[in-house]
C-alpha cells in the first residue's frame, strides 16, 4: 500500500518576471516500509520535494495524498497535528534545543500545549533514546553530546510518537565518515523494523540501503 | 514540563540580558508608581492647603422670601423673618455624610449687629478651632486664641486693641486687629460664637455654616447632595473656588501623566525590540518546533508568555520600589505621605497591566515567529 502518492507535484518560488520553478510537476508513490533516497546535484529540487513531502511547505500545485488523506487540503490545524502524529523529520544539523536535556529535546512534541507531559510520554521518550542507544546520556545538554550522538537523539525525537514515516534531510551532512556510518546503520536499522524512510543525500554510498532512489536535476525527476 | 517550559527555559538560557532588561522595565515601573503615588499625595497635599484659603460648600437656611414687584417694577426682596439653621443638627448632618472623609472643615457662623461709639458693627460668632482651618490667611495660631471668649476685629472695621464692643448689655472686648486680608473680613468683628450665642440668646442657632471640603476622591456635587440629603437647609457648592482648586490640582496629575505616558511608550518600544531581537536569534528554534508540530497559536504564546514571565517579576519589584520610592521622595519634600496600608490590590492591578503591555509589546514580533513556515525557519541558517 502505498504511503505517499505525489502527482505532478510542482513548487514555484519568486513573483511574475522572476519565477524559479524548484520542483517541477513530478509524480511517484512511496510505499509502505520503503528506503528512498533522493539525490541530485545542489540545487536540484532534492531539499525542496522532502519539505513538500513533510508537509513543512505547501506545493504551488499538484496532488499530494499520504494514505488516503489529501495532504493539499488540510487546514493549518491539520497539518500541525498531522506532522506531530504521522511523520518525522531531521535535519542535517540536528536542530536540538540547547537549553534542554537530550531527554527533553525528545519530549519536545509533547510540549506544545498547556498541559503538561504525563507519565506515557515520558516513558515514549525513554523507549526512542534507548532505541538510538542513549538512554544513559538522556540527561546531558546538546553541547555536551558528540556531533553523532546530537543526531541520534534528533532520531530519537522524531521515533517518540511512533510515526509512519521518517524523512531525513541529508542526515550524515555534517558528520564524519564513521559518525555518518553508524547513523546510517541505525536508519537502516530501523527501515527494517517497518518505518518508511524519505532520505536526501549527497553520498552516493548510502543509497545502496535504499529500496527507491529518485535522481533529481532542474526540478524533474530523471 | 508545558509550553511555558520553552518560555523559561529561554529566559534562563540568557540571564544577564534577562536581568539587564528586568533592571531597565523596573526602572521604568518604580518610576511610574512612585511619581503616581508622589503626584496623588502631592494633590491631596495641595488641597488640604489650598482648602484653608475659605470654603467651598456653604450651608444656609431656607429662604423665606419672596420677590415683589408692583406694575412691572421690581422691588427686590422682601423677607420677613430671620432664620437660623439648628448648630448641632447641621454640623451633624456634613460630619456623617459617606465622604465625611473629604471633610477637612466646619466652620458655623452667627452674624449680629453690634455697636461701637453709636455706630452699628457686623459682629460674627465663630468657633475658633474650625475657622483658623479655613482662614489661615489671619495669620492667627490656634494657640492664642483664648479658651473662654476671644474676640478679633478687622483691619478695616475702626476698632482697636482694647476697644469695648456694646451687645445686649454686655460688654466684648476686642483681643487684637487682624492684618489685611483683601477680603469681606476686614470690616467685621470674630468673636466666640458660643459667647455671642448666649449674649443674643440664640444657643445652639448659626446663620450659616461654612464647609471645607476635598474635592480630589470625589466630585463636589456628590458631597453637596450628600449634605443635602442629612439636613432641610440649602446647601450651596462655591464652584468657583472648587473649580480653581482642582485646576492646580489636576495640572500636577496631568503634568505626571504625561511622563508616565512617556515611560510606558518607551518600555512598550523596548519590549518589542527585546523580543524581536529574541525571535529572530531564534528562528532556527522556531522551525523545529514548528517542524514537530506546534501551531502557530503555541508560537505566539510562548513568545508572548516569555515577555509575561519577565514583567510579572519585574512587575512585583518595581511596584514595591516605587511605592517605597514614592514615600521617601515625599518625605525628601517634606510633604506628609497619606497613611495608607500597603495597596496590594493595586499592586496585583498594576503587575496585571504590565504583563497585558508586555502581551500587547511582544505581539507583533511573536506573530512574526508563528508566521514563519517551518521549511522558510529552518531554510535561514
Amino acid at each position: 500500500m502505498s504511503i505517499i502518492k505525489a502527482n505532478n507535484l510542482t513548487k514555484t518560488y519568486g513573483s511574475e518576471g522572476s519565477i524559479v520553478t524548484a520542483v517541477n510537476g513530478i509524480s511517484f508513490t512511496i510505499e509502505e516500509g520503503e528506503f528512498v533516497c533522493i539525490v541530485g546535484r545542489s540545487g536540484s529540487g532534492k531539499s525542496t520535494l522532502l519539505n513538500l513531502l513533510a508537509a513543512l511547505d505547501k506545493p504551488t500545485s499538484g496532488e499530494l495524498y499520504f494514505k488516503d488523506l489529501d495532504m493539499m487540503n488540510m487546514s493549518e490545524k491539520q497539518l500541525n497535528r498531522f506532522r506531530r502524529e504521522n511523520m518525522s523529520v531531521i535535519f542535517q544539523f540536528h536542530h536540538l534545543l540547547p537549553y534542554f536535556t537530550a531527554l527533553e529535546n525528545v519530549l519536545l512534541p509533547y510540549m506544545s500545549g498547556i498541559a503538561p507531559i504525563n507519565a506515557e510520554h515520558r516513558r515514549a521518550a525513554e523507549n526512542a533514546l534507548d532505541r538510538v542507544g542513549l538512554q544513559d546520556k538522556k540527561d546531558r545538554l546538546p553541547g555536551q553530546l558528540s556531533g553523532g550522538e546530537q543526531q541520534r537523539v534528533a532520531i530519537a525525537r522524531s521515533l517518540c510518537a511512533s510515526p509512519d514515516i521518517l524523512f531525513a534531510d541529508e542526515p550524515t551532512g555534517s558528520l564524519d565518515r564513521e559518525t555518518g556510518d553508524s547513523v546510517m546503520s541505525l536508519l537502516s536499522e530501523l527501515n527494517k523494523q517497518g518505518l518508511a524512510i524519505v532520505m536526501v543525500t549527497h553520498q552516493e554510498d548510502y543509497t545502496k540501503l535504499a529500496s527507491k532512489i529518485l535522481r533529481m536535476q532542474d526540478g524533474n525527476i530523471i | 514540563m508545558n509550553l511555558f517550559t520553552i518560555s523559561i527555559r529561554n529566559l534562563q538560557r540568557r540571564p544577564f540580558r534577562a536581568f539587564i532588561f528586568s533592571i531597565v522595565f523596573v526602572a521604568g515601573l518604580t518610576a511610574v508608581v512612585g511619581l503616581h503615588y508622589v503626584s496623588k499625595d502631592i494633590g491631596d497635599s495641595m488641597e488640604e492647603k489650598l482648602s484653608r484659603f475659605g470654603a467651598n460648600v456653604v450651608i444656609l437656611p431656607k429662604e423665606n422670601n419672596h420677590t415683589v414687584s408692583y406694575g412691572g417694577v421690581q422691588l427686590g426682596s422682601l423677607s420677613y423673618s430671620i432664620t437660623y439653621l439648628n448648630e448641632d443638627e447641621t454640623i451633624n448632618a456634613v460630619r456623617t455624610i459617606g465622604f465625611k472623609e473629604n471633610i477637612s472643615a466646619v466652620a458655623p457662623k452667627l452674624i449680629e449687629v453690634a455697636n461701637f461709639n453709636d455706630t452699628p458693627i457686623m459682629l460674627v460668632g465663630v468657633d475658633w478651632t474650625e475657622e483658623l482651618y479655613i482662614n489661615s490667611m489671619w495669620n492667627l495660631l490656634p494657640e492664642e486664641v483664648k479658651p473662654n471668649v476671644y474676640t478679633v476685629a478687622g483691619s478695616k472695621s475702626g476698632v482697636k486693641e482694647g476697644d469695648i464692643i456694646e451687645l445686649n448689655g454686655s460688654s466684648i472686648t476686642v483681643d487684637r486687629v487682624l492684618s489685611q486680608t483683601g477680603d469681606d473680613s476686614d470690616n467685621l468683628i470674630f468673636t466666640t460664637l458660643a459667647n455671642l450665642q448666649r449674649i443674643t440668646g440664640n444657643e445652639n442657632r448659626v446663620n450659616f455654616v461654612e464647609v471645607a471640603a476635598l474635592c480630589a476622591g470625589c466630585p463636589i456635587d456628590d458631597i453637596v447632595a450628600q449634605i443635602s440629603a442629612n439636613t432641610d437647609a440649602e446647601v450651596k457648592a462655591l464652584q468657583s473656588v472648587v473649580k480653581q482648586r482642582m485646576y492646580s490640582i489636576e495640572f500636577v496629575e496631568t503634568l505626571v501623566w504625561c511622563i508616565i505616558a512617556i515611560i510606558l511608550s518607551a518600555s512598550i518600544l523596548m519590549m518589542a525590540l527585546f523580543m524581536l531581537s529574541s525571535v529572530n536569534e531564534r528562528k532556527k528554534e522556531i522551525g523545529i518546533m514548528r517542524a514537530v508540530g506546534y501551531s502557530k497559536l503555541a508560537i505566539f504564546s510562548a513568545i508572548c508568555a516569555e515577555a509575561a514571565i519577565l514583567l510579572s517579576f519585574s512587575g512585583v519589584i518595581g511596584y514595591f520600589a516605587g511605592y517605597y520610592a514614592g514615600i521617601k521622595i515625599l518625605s525628601v519634600m517634606s510633604i506628609d505621605a497619606v497613611a495608607r496600608s500597603f495597596p496590594v490590590a493595586d499592586m496585583f492591578a498594576t503587575v496585571g497591566i504590565a504583563v497585558a503591555i508586555a502581551v500587547l509589546s511582544s505581539a507583533f514580533p511573536a506573530m512574526k515567529a508563528a508566521r514563519l513556515s517551518p521549511a522558510e525557519a529552518l531554510n535561514r541558517l
